[in-house]
């Protein structure tokens, strides 16, 4: 057990971050079935309105307050208890981000902010939306600074030692949270306040999208790279393995900071102002990223493999069938793992430059992001909390809980399958993604989608029913299981695997060549944009 | 830093497959003309309704077979909201906004691209089949995004 | 004495490239996986 007050911290970040996952579910089930055309919402609440807390409360605030607790039990478990001033930061942290969480909260639902979580210029809404947000990220950042923080004082007393590889990756992760942010961070107190405000009337649209997306695809990585800690770190003990290699999964790591950031352009392929230079440039830049995901499928494999060999399995395949299936510790995120390969083909196709106009904003998208981080990226967090919330209050996964935990991942799994599966198919016929019910006027093409967005409903309902479960389930393990000892599993490196380089631990070096990317892809488009923009716009509220 | 022998043969056929989609694609891109709508023409979007040729948003005939329609995207329509061609025609689209980011994208077509305010967005399609075809708004716009559309009609 | 140390290395590192043939075959699988839907979308660009 890790030190009682690390504990209750990263429990207070875990409780907000299921009370985000319920809320936001539900807006989720009523959007599918609105969408449908089965229900029609009471006139007191919008489609988009839902939309705008589906995506906050699921993509920004569950994320990110799961991600953070998790790190800080992480943390705590292989570097040691907490030293005071990071646990007193993560906590003054914590107030902020749960503070701009309600406040955000508070004014999607008050119809103030319906400009959907990506929030673009020129819609505008309330200030409070974006002074929330800004207490979301500043938040975020004092929990950063605290894990960076208990780092370096680890570091200074055990005389350099090399970091535990789960430290490292958490440090890495806000790393690349921190860097990605200052975009968001930057439209949102430079451009957005005031304009909402009123200090100024008009506002650059195209820069605040790029700073925008500046930040929105590092954090799919944010998202991912934790999912992606418990697959390297926490499943090879789970499945009675060993690490593959220490090394190489640091490298992977380095490769995330210095390829995920200069990338945002490949979100903007179809808009206006931005040469087709910049934007293919910053493709190949994308195509970059994709490695390190190839060297996690193959170092995952090669666990598998590995310990299947060795508990004695046969042949080509043998080690396949003796993964501990029934452990829904390993399940969860295996599901999670298996999704990724659908996932990542659709998201290279995504970024594929002008691939980009068969699917951009259409339904296909909405698929793509629910098999990454509603799929992948949540099943693992799922397949954590299982372990995780036990191990933080005291008390022990029973087999019945591990039961039905199992149900609830096959549940999510075919939920998902039918929502995201339709979503794709339609996708490619068209559909809009982000838009209510409507045939346009029965137009032919749109009433043939309708049948589709049936089986969204369906996926949608039945993974309204798998939260549904996974609430139950959280909160048996925080409140009513047997009291007991858990495991945190952290794996160990295989005896015969080389040392790992101190390069790795070069910070200067990685954040220097981060930055120095981020600066050849972004300066010339970024300055271009400033100097040749056109006159900027006032705000609309348009709901 | 030991990389398996087979972790190579991985990554080296996955950097090749890579190098091999960005080849395809920038090909078609810088040799075939077929890049993603970039065009960097700036308008006040203020003043965009009064400004040629956008105080006429019209389908015009500019060639055989070939036509432009200047369009203006604006909460919750486009106009104009009703164009016929004859099949086998050349469209080039010429869009901008009045007033928020839109999106225009023609369904079972490449035909999808970006509206933002002080920007002009530009792509061409050629009709081949004949149908009434949907041009829709798929980014939000606000309450009513959801009814903005209009038709393109091909005649055979 | 480091000679055999180094022998028995050798013989670790070839017993270990032998076992993840199952690895290898599964990446390829993901990876023929990402090209054929790839392809699949190319090609639907491409009629369009």
């Amino acid at each position: 057990m890790i030190d009682k007050r690390d504990a209750q911290l990263s429990l207070g970040f875990l409780s907000v971050s299921f009370m985000a996952l319920f809320i936001g579910a539900i807006a989720g089930l009523l959007q599918t079935l609105v969408r449908s055309g089965t229900i029609e919402l009471p006139l007191s609440i919008g489609y988009y309105q839902l939309l705008t807390a589906h995506g906050v409360l699921l993509a920004l605030i569950f994320t990110t307050f799961f991600i953070v607790g998790f790190l800080y039990a992480g943390i705590s478990k292989t570097m040691g208890a907490l030293y005071d001033v990071p646990r007193r930061t993560g906590w003054l942290g914590f107030a902020m981000m749960t503070f701009g969480t309600i406040l955000a909260t508070i004014f999607i639902l008050l119809n103030k902010a319906t400009v959907l979580y990506t929030f673009y210029a020129p819609l505008q809404a309330s200030p409070w939306f974006y002074v929330a947000l800004v207490h979301v990220v500043v938040g975020s950042w004092l929990c950063a600074f605290s894990m960076w923080n208990q780092y370096y004082i680890w570091k200074r007393r055990t005389k350099n030692k090399l970091s535990p590889l789960f430290s490292y990756m958490a440090v890495m992760t806000m790393a690349l949270w921190f860097i990605a942010t200052l975009g968001v961070a930057a439209t949102v107190i430079l451009q957005f306040i005031p304009w909402s405000i009123g200090w100024v009337d008009k506002i650059d649209i195209l820069i605040s999208r790029t700073l925008f997306w500046y930040f929105g695809h590092p954090l799919v990585y944010f998202w991912l790279l934790p999912a992606y800690m418990c697959w390297y770190v926490v499943i090879p003990k789970i499945i009675g393995g060993k690490i593959f290699s220490d090394a190489l999964a640091r490298l992977s790591f380095v490769l995330f900071l210095l390829f995920s950031i200069p990338v945002g352009f490949h979100h903007q392929l179809l808009e206006p102002g931005i040469s087709h230079s910049w934007k293919f440039f910053q493709v190949v830049l994308t195509f970059m990223v994709i490695v390190p995901s190839l060297m996690t499928a193959f170092s995952m494999f090669a666990v598998f493999e590995t310990a299947g060999r060795k508990k004695g399995a046969k042949g080509l395949f043998g080690w396949f069938k003796v993964l501990p299936w029934k452990d829904v510790r390993f399940f969860a995120p295996m599901m999670g793992m298996l999704i990724f390969v659908p996932a990542g083909a659709g998201g290279i196709i995504n970024a594929s430059h002008q691939l980009n106009q068969v699917i951009h904003n259409t339904l296909w998208v909405t698929g793509h992001f629910h098999l990454t981080v509603a799929s992948t990226v949540a099943l693992t967090f799922f397949g954590i909390a299982y372990w995780l919330v036990p191990y933080l209050s005291g008390r022990t996964l029973t087999p019945q809980m591990n039961r039905l935990g199992i149900i609830q991942t096959i549940l999510w799994t075919v939920g998902m399958a039918f929502m995201s599966g339709a979503m794709h198919l339609v996708g490619l016929f068209g559909a809009p993604r982000r838009t209510a019910y409507t045939t346009y006027s029965d137009h032919p093409q749109a009433l043939d989608w309708v049948p589709y967005q049936a089986a969204m409903a369906i996926g949608g309902t039945i993974l309204f029913i798998a939260i549904l479960l996974l609430m139950y389930i959280i909160g048996y393990l925080a409140f009513k299981a047997p009291k007991g000892e858990m495991d945190f599993p952290v794996g160990e490196v295989e005896e015969e695997a080389a040392a790992t380089p101190v390069i790795l631990e070069n910070w200067k070096l990685w954040v220097g060549i981060c930055a120095a990317l981020i600066l050849i892809a972004y300066t010339i488009p970024f300055w271009h944009m400033i100097e040749h923009g056109p006159p900027g716009s006032p705000g609309y509220k348009f709901w | 830093m030991h990389i398996h022998k087979y972790e190579k043969i991985w990554l080296w056929s996955g950097a090749v497959c890579l190098t091999i989609f960005l080849l395809i694609v920038g090909v078609s891109a810088y040799a075939m003309g077929n890049q993603p709508p970039s065009h960097m023409e700036t308008i006040d979007p203020k003043k965009a309704a009064l400004t040629a040729p956008f105080d006429k948003p019209a389908l015009t005939k500019i060639g055989d077979n070939e036509y432009e329609a200047v369009m203006l995207a604006q909460a919750f329509t486009f106009t104009p909201s009703k164009m016929t061609v004859p099949k086998g025609s050349t469209v080039h689209f010429k869009v901008t906004s009045t007033d928020v980011v839109h999106g225009f994208q023609i369904p079972a077509t490449n035909v999808n691209m970006m509206i933002t305010p002080g920007y002009v967005s530009k792509i061409s399609h050629t009709f081949d089949k004949p149908g009434k075809y949907l041009i829709l708004c798929n980014e939000y716009c606000g309450v009513g995004h959801q009814v903005m559309a209009v038709t393109l009609e091909v005649t055979s | 004495m480091p000679q055999l140390q180094s022998e028995y290395k050798e013989k670790v590192k070839v017993k270990k490239e032998k076992e993840l043939l199952g690895t290898l075959l599964s990446v390829m699988g993901v990876g023929l996986f990402i090209v054929l839907s790839w392809a699949a979308v190319y090609l639907l660009y491409l009629s369009r």
